[in-house]
């Protein structure tokens, strides 16, 4: 029950390398990830607040109503399983399909995975957005669509920034399932250092450290973004002060 | 010539009859004020106008089309219907300047030059020339109220719609607000203005219609109304006012 520092620092030296290559690799499946769901998930989101009334068009109210329930669909399924199963399943499932290798499965799967649950939080913040907004942007002659793009989905988004912020938070620790496919992330080096060094508690202590470094530096990140957009706002009103 | 017809205008939410069969017409350069109680069906009468409230029934003809028909563009149609909300709702995620240019880009497809030259001139024209590159959040009601006529002008409307543009603020700042609305009465802007304000209506209208349970009660000029009224309910309604 005890770490011995001489040798977690030999390990530490030793394997280097290997560690820095997990974390690059973790790094960019925790980032391609985040914004590759915010995109899905800004998409499905839209989607699953799109309401029909009783003159549109048939054809505008059978799309609108699949595409709302395909995007519950989605998010029931990618929520309710761990990406663990998804990515393993998917992956042998559509190989014979697409012929691709783990990176490309793995990067689809956490990005897909990601959009699922920034598809709920784009969705709350879209419903936290005034009602007044639209019913402006519609007086206006504003379409649905240009009223979200330009007036609802930025309000949306910096509305639950926090919330957006915090999946990436989440994929830089759950790239780790990915190790199932083989994609070399911190997670998988860790797991064959310490296979053949046999020194589990220093390597994985070491992990630890580096997952709980890259982490803080991520919410460090974040919360400078998210307080930089209240400065913006802020600095406009310096410039007509002066 | 009639720029705009109302006739046997119904609306009722659930079971609740709100409009009872609403007509009347309003020529060009022409101020209506609707006044009345709380719930009398005012507000409904111009949200329908302006198709944020679906008719239940009736017609409204705008140069002789009705406009609640299917096969009538509604975005073009409400691009020329402006309408000035009782809570402003200006947007939030833009600037003063960016209120007035945002449906004159989408909706009008002008480009960035004539857009902004064009809210430069209704800025200026409510005295908010020196806010352009204000947040809107940041502003007075006031304020507020006179960017969102501004917003409203920008897309030289046919007709003006106010839905009760003073009610939501503080009784210092009702004047300057009137006072923007009378100078586009002056300029022969066409307006149906919904308000509690009975001295501005008797100053500004060319007609008055008083309103009582989702029906016109009694409509005339402003002399008519105020100072010789037929009806008991309307007796009844202005005698709160003296």
């Amino acid at each position: 029950m005890t770490i011995d520092f001489t040798i977690l620092v030999s390990v530490f030296k030793r394997n280097w390398p290997l560690f820095e290559h997990g974390i690059k690799i973790t790094c960019i499946f925790a980032v391609i990830g985040t914004v590759c769901g915010l995109l899905i998930g800004i998409i499905t989101g839209a989607i699953r607040t799109m309401k029909t009334d009783e003159d549109d068009s048939m054809l505008k109210k059978i799309l609108v109503t699949f595409g709302i329930l395909f995007t519950r669909f989605y998010i029931w399924v990618f929520r309710g399983t761990p990406m663990v199963v998804q990515a393993t399943f998917i992956y042998y499932l559509l190989r014979p399909v697409f012929h691709w290798n783990t990176t490309t499965a793995s990067l689809i799967i956490i990005s897909v995975n990601t959009g699922a649950y920034m598809a709920e939080i784009v969705r709350a913040g879209i419903q936290s957005v005034n009602e007044g907004q639209l019913e402006a942007s519609r007086a206006l002659g504003m379409s649905y669509g240009q009223a979200l793009f330009h007036i609802i989905m930025p309000q949306a988004i910096k509305n639950t920034f926090p919330s957006i912020g915090n999946q990436l938070i989440v994929n830089i620790k759950d790239s780790s399932m990915l190790n199932v496919l083989s994609v070399t992330e911190l997670f998988f080096q860790t797991y064959s250092i310490a296979g053949s060094n046999f020194r589990y508690i220093e390597t994985y202590f070491i992990s630890a450290i580096i997952y709980l470094l890259l982490t803080s530096v991520a919410s460090f990140i974040l919360n400078r973004m998210e307080k930089r957009m209240d400065i913006e706002n802020n600095a406009k009103i310096m410039e007509y002060a002066s | 010539m009639n720029i705009l017809e109302v006739r046997n205008l119904s609306k009722s939410f659930d079971t609740q009859d709100v409009l009872k069969g609403i007509n009347f017409e309003l020529s060009q350069n022409e101020v209506i004020t609707i006044i009345g109680s709380s719930g009398c069906g005012k507000s409904t009468t111009l949200r329908c106008i302006n198709l944020l409230e679906r008719p239940y029934d009736g017609q409204i003809l705008f140069h002789g089309t009705d406009i609640t028909d299917k096969s009538v563009n509604r975005n073009e149609y409400r691009s020329k219907v402006g309408m000035v909300f009782q809570n402003f709702n200006l947007f939030d995620n833009l600037t003063v300047l960016e209120n007035c240019t945002i449906a004159q880009r989408t909706v009008l497809r002008k480009n960035r030059q004539d857009a902004e030259e064009t809210a430069r001139l209704y800025l200026k024209k409510v005295g908010m020339e020196n806010y352009i590159n204000h947040p809107v959040t940041k502003l007075s009601g006031g304020q507020k109220q006179r960017v969102a006529i501004a917003r409203t002008l920008c897309m030289n409307p046919e007709i003006v719609l106010f839905d009760e543009p003073t009610s939501a603020l503080d009784p210092e700042m009702v004047g300057e607000v009137l006072e923007v609305i009378r100078s586009l009465a002056k300029e022969g802007v066409t307006m149906i203005i919904v308000t509690h304000e009975m001295a501005f209506a008797k100053e500004v209208s060319d007609r008055v219609i008083f309103m009582d349970e989702g029906l016109i009660v009694e409509a005339g000029s402003p002399e008519e109304i105020f100072n010789n009224p037929k009806e008991e309910r309307t007796k009844q309604f202005l005698r709160r006012f003296v």
